[in-house]
């Protein structure tokens, strides 16, 4: 082949799309699809501890959809993550209408800072927290004993997982709030204006006109954090070093994490980590089942979003 | 749309006057909020410039009576054999190299998938956003599997080349092209006779500059803060990336809190800040793009 024919080819519109795809592809297929794949095939095989890996079908799935530890695991993320969403929403909800509607100065100042901790990465967040917490010389029980609540253990049994919760609330309310204000900015000015004409209250306008606009967009957030919170797995994780209350067991994927480290059972740890994706496709196919619903089809929305 | 609208009408807004005292509450909330915001960064400053004695008698939030940080600093490079060092250089390796390789793929792939109609193409877009449903941490685990197969586990390949793939990255890419002119400036490529080749490096990488900086600093900040993966793929301390390394000290000393370790505990401090000022920095100094990531975040999630 020479040169100018392999130019020629390169030119030719049917090939160049296999040219600039083939590296993106080439990885997505090895480093995405495979492992999910080769996953599924492990988890069909079982294994014990006298009979070694012999093929069992969906024995493990049977086995995982049974498991008690398995269930107690996703339903307490779930209710971890619908509790975090609330709170962090509620709260960035209320503040990013407070700056949209300049109930308050420093706007500026204030979106820097609440968007801080969002710079933050969990595994780091999650050691500084531990430290604030730690119950015998922790900055937050000091000032709990200060301020009259007495011995308070923020990471016992009771406290922990809402710990961790506020460690998260703490990390996404700025973000959050920085989308609900840059949606709460577009809302069209024809709205607002219609209702400054109609002798509308600032109040009146955000909770009536701008609010319901941008309902979708916090839904959405709402449907993505309980849906990353499934995934939960650095802060415990981490945090499990400095209070008996978390087991390895706590969240689905450190249930994962300890069949694969202490029972060395990959098999089993594959069919968890198919099932919890499984859950996770469910979940994200709702969601986009209903923003395509809503909005009249995906790619348009994306163009005309864009 | 980031900031300007609702400026224009602010006057008219303004009209309705709100009552000081609501003023003054709303205010009083966001400055509670901002003290919780705040209060860890305070005190991480705070307790990485105290001696080590001084972090474990006082966890509180005191001043340190003589603030030491270079000492922290020096002991935290040279401590068991620089290892610091080393999980910050890796850190930068896999972050610097990685998050170009994955935005220049996303690019061309973005693109690709944009102006090109093929077999497949559907397909591929299918997959892409179904798999971008799917969290990290939950194909962690698999991707570990596969790579513990292919003995690539306490390899740097395992960790490096699943992080090249970004299907959100491409997504990205192909939002912000077709906002762009995009084909029509390759139309007019084509005309001139330039190859496809060239078209895309002269005319739509400069054209999806905004785009690829976006996607540059989303794809690194995801590298940079990345746990599970490396933690599940690199044992050998001398190839981790600085977040499974501090776990590990934290680890080691956890279950000695107060008593000895009380070196380590400073080492972790200090490491923290250190660890976590270059992305402060990227923040604060690129704003603007991250308020471009978020609005079409926004729109895309």
């Amino acid at each position: 082949m020479t040169i100018n024919r392999f130019r020629a080819l390169l030119r030719d519109t049917k090939v160049a799309p296999y040219y600039f795809l083939l590296p993106f592809t080439a990885l997505f297929l090895v480093f995405t699809i495979a492992p999910i794949v080769y996953d599924f095939g492990l988890s069909l095989f079982t294994y014990t501890l006298v009979g070694g890996t012999h093929f069992g079908g969906f024995a493990n799935y049977a086995s995982v959809l049974q498991s008690g530890l398995f269930w107690a695991s996703v339903l307490r993320v779930i209710e971890y993550g619908v509790g975090v969403m609330a709170v962090t929403l509620a709260c960035s909800v209320t503040f990013a209408v407070l700056l949209d509607f300049e109930y308050v100065r420093f706007v500026r100042a204030f979106k820097l800072i609440f968007f801080l901790p969002y710079a933050v990465p969990g595994s780091i967040a999650v050691m500084i927290w531990g430290f604030l917490l730690e119950p015998q010389l922790g900055t937050y029980p000091l000032l709990a004993k200060d301020a009259g609540f007495g011995t308070v253990n923020f990471l016992g049994t009771h406290l922990v997982l809402f710990s961790i919760g506020s460690i998260a609330v703490w990390a996404l309310t700025g973000f959050n709030m920085l989308v609900i204000y840059t949606a709460l900015k577009g809302v069209p000015l024809e709205n607002i204006e219609a209702a400054i004409v109609d002798g509308a209250s600032k109040w009146q306008i955000a909770t009536r006109v701008k609010l319901p606009q941008i309902r979708p967009v916090v839904m959405g957030m709402g449907f993505l954090g309980v849906l990353g919170a499934l995934q939960l797995f650095t802060e415990p994780s981490i945090l499990s070093v400095l209070t008996d209350s978390i087991s390895t067991q706590y969240t689905p994927a450190m249930l994962v994490d300890s069949t694969i480290s202490t029972q060395s059972n990959n098999n089993y740890a594959a069919a968890m980590a198919f099932v919890l994706a499984v859950i996770s496709l469910i979940f994200a196919g709702g969601l986009i089942g209903i923003f395509i619903h809503r909005r009249g089809g995906f790619e348009s929305n994306a163009r005309r979003a864009a | 749309m980031p900031d300007a609208p609702l400026s224009g009408n602010a006057r008219t807004i303004r009209l309705t006057k709100t009552n000081p005292y609501i003023r003054a509450f709303a205010f009083a909330v966001m400055v509670v909020f901002a003290v919780y915001a705040v209060l860890p960064f305070y005190w991480l400053i705070i307790a990485a410039t105290k001696t080590n004695g001084g972090i474990v008698g006082s966890l509180g939030l005191s001043l340190p009576s003589r603030p030491d940080p270079l000492t922290n600093l020096r002991h935290l490079f040279s401590y068991d054999g620089n290892i610091f060092l080393q999980w910050t250089f890796n850190s930068f390796l896999y972050t610097a190299v990685a998050g170009a390789a994955a935005t220049a793929l996303s690019l061309m792939a973005g693109y690709a998938l944009y102006i090109y109609r093929f077999p497949g193409r559907k397909l591929l877009l299918g997959s892409l956003v179904a798999v971008s449903a799917i969290p990290g941490t939950t194909l962690a685990f698999p991707l570990y599997f596969l790579i513990a197969h292919l003995k690539l586990a306490n390899n740097l390949l395992g960790v490096f080349l699943p992080l090249l793939v970004s299907p959100f990255g491409v997504f990205l890419m192909w939002l912000y092209l077709s906002s762009t002119d995009c084909l029509a400036v390759v139309q007019a490529g084509r005309i001139d006779g330039a190859r496809e080749i060239r078209i895309f490096r002269s005319l739509v990488a400069p054209l999806a500059s905004p785009a690829i900086v976006t996607v540059f600093l989303l794809i690194i900040v995801s590298i940079w803060n990345n746990y599970l993966l490396p933690y599940l793929v690199l044992s050998n301390p001398r190839l981790q990336p600085v977040t499974v390394g501090l776990a590990q000290w934290v680890a080691y000393g956890g279950a000695n809190v107060g008593s000895s370790h009380q070196l380590l505990y400073t080492l972790i401090v200090t490491g923290a800040i250190v660890f976590i000022l270059p992305v402060l920095a990227l923040f604060l100094v690129l704003q603007r793009y991250w308020r471009d990531g978020l609005s079409l975040g926004s729109t895309v999630g």
